[in-house]
């Protein structure tokens, strides 16, 4: 009886072994796996959101190439990296010159810095009509580098021939020093951001418009001999 | 003493319990064997298709990227146009001065004949000036015009009275 016992425990060891030996490799081998697939399905969304990002990122420069040499330059002209007090007075003198109002006086503040945006307000007087000097000041804000009227000191208004005390403030910030990562997201410009590209490309620089100079004037004899 | 015997050949012989047992540990094992071996299988595939399919988005990207170098001056120019538009953006949408002179000429425009402007500060909120006249009237005119423009609210500064010129008052609007 014990012989039988005996044998009748050697036929169950081999299945039983077997069986506990597969359940043992399932528990371990199925959880690898899956967690090796699950690796690999993570990486493959990297990649491919990747590769979204740099679609979209090329679709948006392609867009943009075409003439983006001259918009780059007009808005560096519009918004210089360095002070633009001076091609300010350019203008100045310049659009006087055409609308015929006498500019003196012209006068550069200390520059300031707010946030990552520098200006400097470039106090002059004007003397001629009220009507001539509005026309004056358009003419100057539609002209490079992008400034605004702070403030107009208006006297002898209905008067032929008015002054006016003005402070025009210049713009310009430094150009950025790096390029962000090529897999960082870029997005094209919005529909009011093209506005203000429009608006900076369209203005004018000085030396698009020649200004003549006035020919030597005859003196007269002071004394009327 | 009771001994076992069992004259019936084996093949007429019943299984015994240990037997049938033995029998479906045997069966359990083949199944579960087989079933190992055929998600081992079917991973192994899908990794393999995971594999294949990370190498090509590397491929298809390492293109792009290479497509995205050959135009890097086109890269730096919308760097720097984007640059530009975010930092003016908000000084842009500032209200200026320049607007408030037009403003300012047109209010003039509309003033009664009577009455003379004597100067003016035009500012980026406040439009502050100085007129004389020397009729009474002439001063509801200069007020009701100021009312209908709808500029914002007016403060009178100076109010007095010269017998050579007339009234002459110093006026404030504070723009809306």
């Amino acid at each position: 009886m014990k012989n039988e016992l005996f044998e009748n425990l050697k036929e169950l060891f081999l299945p039983l072994a077997a069986l506990v030996a597969v359940i043992v490799l399932g528990f371990v081998a199925v959880p690898f796996l899956f967690d090796r697939i699950g690796i690999l399905q993570e990486e493959l969304a990297g990649v491919r959101a990747d590769e979204s990002v740099l679609r979209s990122r090329l679709q948006v420069l392609n867009g943009f190439a075409t003439g983006a040499q001259s918009t780059s330059e007009k808005m560096i002209l519009a918004f210089p990296g360095e002070n633009s007090a001076l091609s300010t007075i350019s203008q100045v003198k310049l659009k006087a010159a055409l609308g015929q109002v006498a500019v003196s006086g012209i006068k550069v503040g200390k520059g300031n810095t707010e946030g990552n945006i520098s200006y400097a307000d470039v106090d002059f007087d004007v003397q001629g009509p009220l009507t001539s000097t509005l026309a004056f000041l358009e003419s100057l804000k539609k002209s490079a580098p992008v400034g605004s009227v702070r403030e107009v000191k208006v006297t002898g208004i209905d008067e032929s021939v008015g002054k006016s005390t003005i402070t025009y403030r210049v713009y310009w910030s430094p150009f950025p020093q790096t390029i962000p990562s090529i897999l960082a997201p870029l997005t094209d410009f919005s529909g009011e951001e093209r506005d203000i590209i429009a608006a900076l490309t369209a203005l004018e620089v000085s030396g698009q418009t020649a200004v003549t100079a006035n020919p030597p004037q005859t003196r007269t004899d002071p004394f009327g001999i | 003493m009771k001994t076992n015997i069992n004259l019936l050949p084996d093949a007429l012989r019943g299984r015994s319990d240990f037997a049938r047992f033995s029998n479906y540990l045997r069966s359990a094992a083949i199944i579960a064997a087989g079933g190992l071996i055929i998600v081992g299988l079917l991973s192994g595939a899908y990794m393999l298709f995971l594999t294949s399919s990370i190498a090509s988005a590397k491929s298809a990207s390492g293109q792009v990227q290479d497509q995205i170098e050959s135009i890097d001056t086109v890269e730096q120019q919308f760097i720097l146009v984007k640059d530009r538009v975010e930092k003016i953006k908000p000084f842009l949408a500032a209200r200026d001065s320049g607007d408030n002179i037009a403003l300012f000429n047109s209010l003039v425009g509309s003033l009664p004949a009577g009455v003379k402007i004597n100067d003016a500060e035009i500012e980026v909120d406040s439009i502050q000036f100085t007129f004389t006249t020397p009729d009474s009237r002439d001063l509801i005119g200069v007020f009701g015009t100021i009312a209908k423009g709808d500029l914002g609210s007016v403060t009178i500064e100076n109010f007095s009275f010269n017998s050579t010129i007339g009234y002459v008052v110093s006026v404030v609007i504070q723009l809306k």
